[in-house]
C-alpha cells in the first residue's frame, strides 16, 4: 500500500515535470529562431532578384522587409535603375531610387546577379561592376542615411546546367571588390550555403533549377546574419 | 531658262526636305512616338550611361533619344541624330548589334527560366525595325504595326 502511495507520488511527479521539460525543449527550438524577431533582422530590408522575392514567403521576416518587382526578375543590366520594385507601402510598382527615398531603410541587403548578370555578364565583369555600382549609387543619392549591405550571389545546385559556381565565384570578388572600393560590408553567404564542392546543398534546393532555396536555406542566410550584427552596426 | 527654273525648283525641294531632316531632333522625333503609343502606355528616356554602355561612345552622335516601356514588356525606340549621313550604315550596324545582344539576354533568361513566358519579348526583337532618315537613325523594338505608324508620321 505504502509502495503504492511512493508510486503514485513519483508517477505524479513525474507528469507534473515531462510538460516542463517540453516546454523546455520548446523554449530551445524557439531560441534556435529567435534571430527571426531580433531587432537586428528586423531593422533589415531585402532587395534583390528572385532569390530575395522568395524570402516573402519561405523566410522568417515581414513581407514589408523584400523589396522584389511584381515577377521576381531583377536583372543586373544598363536598365538595374529603371526597374521598378513593389512599394511595400504603396503595393505601386516605383523606381527602386524612388522606394529608398521615401522609405529610407535603415539597412538595406542587395543580393543581385544571379537573375541573368552572373551568365549574361561572364565574359564582360566591367559590365558587372559598372551597373551593380550604378545600382548602388542611384540608392545611396536617393537615401544618403541608409546602410547598404552587399551580400554574396547564392551558390548553385548541381542540376544548374546554364550558371556554373565558378561564375559565382567570379561575380562575388566583383562585389566584394565593389564593396570594399565604396566602404560597404560584404556579406559572404556561400560557406554557410555549399556543400564540400561549392554546390548549393541538397537540403537548400527549393527547385529542379539549382538556383531558387528552401525555407530552411533562408534560415541559414539570416542566422549568419545576424552573427554579423555587431560588424555590421560598427 | 526652263531647265534653270527647272534646276531652282528642284533646288529648293532638296533644301526643303533637308531643313526638315535637320529639324526633326531625337526627342521630336520620340513625342511624336509616344503619342502613337497613347498615354496609357508610361515609357522612361534612358540616360547617358545607357546609351555610353550599350551603343559605345560615338563622336559622330549629336543627339540621342532612348524610350523604354517602363512596365517590363520591352517595348523600346530610339533616334540618334548623326553629324554626317555618311555614319549612319555604322550606326545602324550598331543598333543592330545591340538589339542582338538584348535578344541574347532574354534568351538566357529563358534558359534559366524554362517555365516562364518569354516568347512575346522574343517576337519583338525578331520583328524589329532599324532604318534611317538623313541623318537621323531610327529603331523600334515592338510590334510591326506602331512602328510601321511612328515611321510613317515623323517622316510626315
Amino acid at each position: 500500500m505504502r509502495f503504492n502511495r511512493i508510486f503514485l507520488f513519483i508517477f505524479a511527479i513525474f507528469l507534473i515535470l515531462f510538460p516542463l521539460f517540453g516546454c523546455r525543449r520548446a523554449s530551445a527550438a524557439a531560441k534556435a529562431v529567435q534571430y527571426t524577431e531580433s531587432d537586428f533582422i528586423s531593422e533589415l530590408t531585402f532587395l534583390g532578384d528572385s532569390t530575395t522575392a522568395h524570402m516573402q514567403s519561405r523566410a522568417a521576416v515581414q513581407k514589408e522587409q523584400v523589396w522584389a518587382t511584381k515577377n521576381r526578375y531583377l536583372n543586373l543590366d544598363s536598365r538595374i535603375t529603371y526597374a521598378r520594385i513593389v512599394a511595400p507601402d504603396t503595393g505601386e510598382e516605383e523606381l527602386i531610387a524612388d522606394v529608398a527615398a521615401r522609405l529610407k531603410p535603415r539597412y538595406l541587403v542587395i543580393t543581385l546577379g544571379i537573375d541573368y548578370g552572373v551568365y549574361y555578364y561572364r565574359e564582360r565583369p566591367d559590365l558587372f561592376a559598372h551597373y551593380y555600382e550604378k545600382l548602388v549609387c542611384a540608392i545611396q543619392a536617393a537615401s544618403p542615411e541608409t546602410h547598404v549591405i552587399l551580400q554574396s550571389i547564392f551558390p548553385v545546385g548541381r542540376s544548374c546546367t546554364v550558371i556554373t559556381n565558378d561564375m559565382v565565384e567570379r561575380s562575388n570578388q566583383i562585389i566584394k571588390e565593389l564593396a570594399e572600393k565604396k566602404g560597404l560590408p560584404f556579406v559572404d553567404q556561400t560557406k554557410v550555403l555549399a556543400d564540400g564542392q561549392g554546390y548549393l546543398r541538397e537540403e537548400f534546393c527549393y527547385s529542379e533549377d539549382g538556383i531558387h532555396l528552401t525555407d530552411s536555406a533562408y534560415t541559414a542566410i539570416l542566422s549568419h546574419l545576424s552573427t554579423l550584427e555587431h560588424e555590421i552596426r560598427g | 531658262m526652263k531647265k534653270i527654273c527647272f534646276l531652282f525648283v528642284l533646288l529648293l525641294a532638296f533644301s526643303g526636305c533637308s531643313r526638315e531632316t535637320m529639324d526633326m531632333t531625337p526627342e521630336k522625333a520620340a513625342e511624336v512616338v509616344l503619342t502613337e503609343y497613347g498615354e496609357n502606355t508610361g515609357f522612361v528616356r534612358a540616360d547617358e550611361d545607357f546609351l555610353t554602355t550599350n551603343f559605345g561612345s560615338r563622336d559622330y552622335v549629336r543627339e540621342s533619344a532612348v524610350y523604354f516601356s517602363e512596365n517590363g514588356d520591352g517595348n523600346e525606340f530610339g533616334f540618334f541624330r548623326l553629324s554626317d549621313e555618311q555614319y549612319s550604315d555604322e550606326m545602324i550596324a550598331a543598333v543592330e548589334e545591340y538589339i542582338n545582344s538584348e535578344r541574347q539576354s532574354v534568351q538566357s533568361l529563358a534558359s534559366l527560366y524554362p517555365a516562364d513566358e518569354l516568347s512575346d519579348r522574343l517576337q519583338r526583337f525578331d520583328s524589329a525595325t532599324v532604318g534611317h532618315m538623313g541623318d537621323l537613325v531610327y529603331y523600334f523594338i515592338t510590334e510591326p504595326t506602331i512602328a510601321k505608324n511612328a515611321v510613317r508620321r515623323f517622316r510626315g
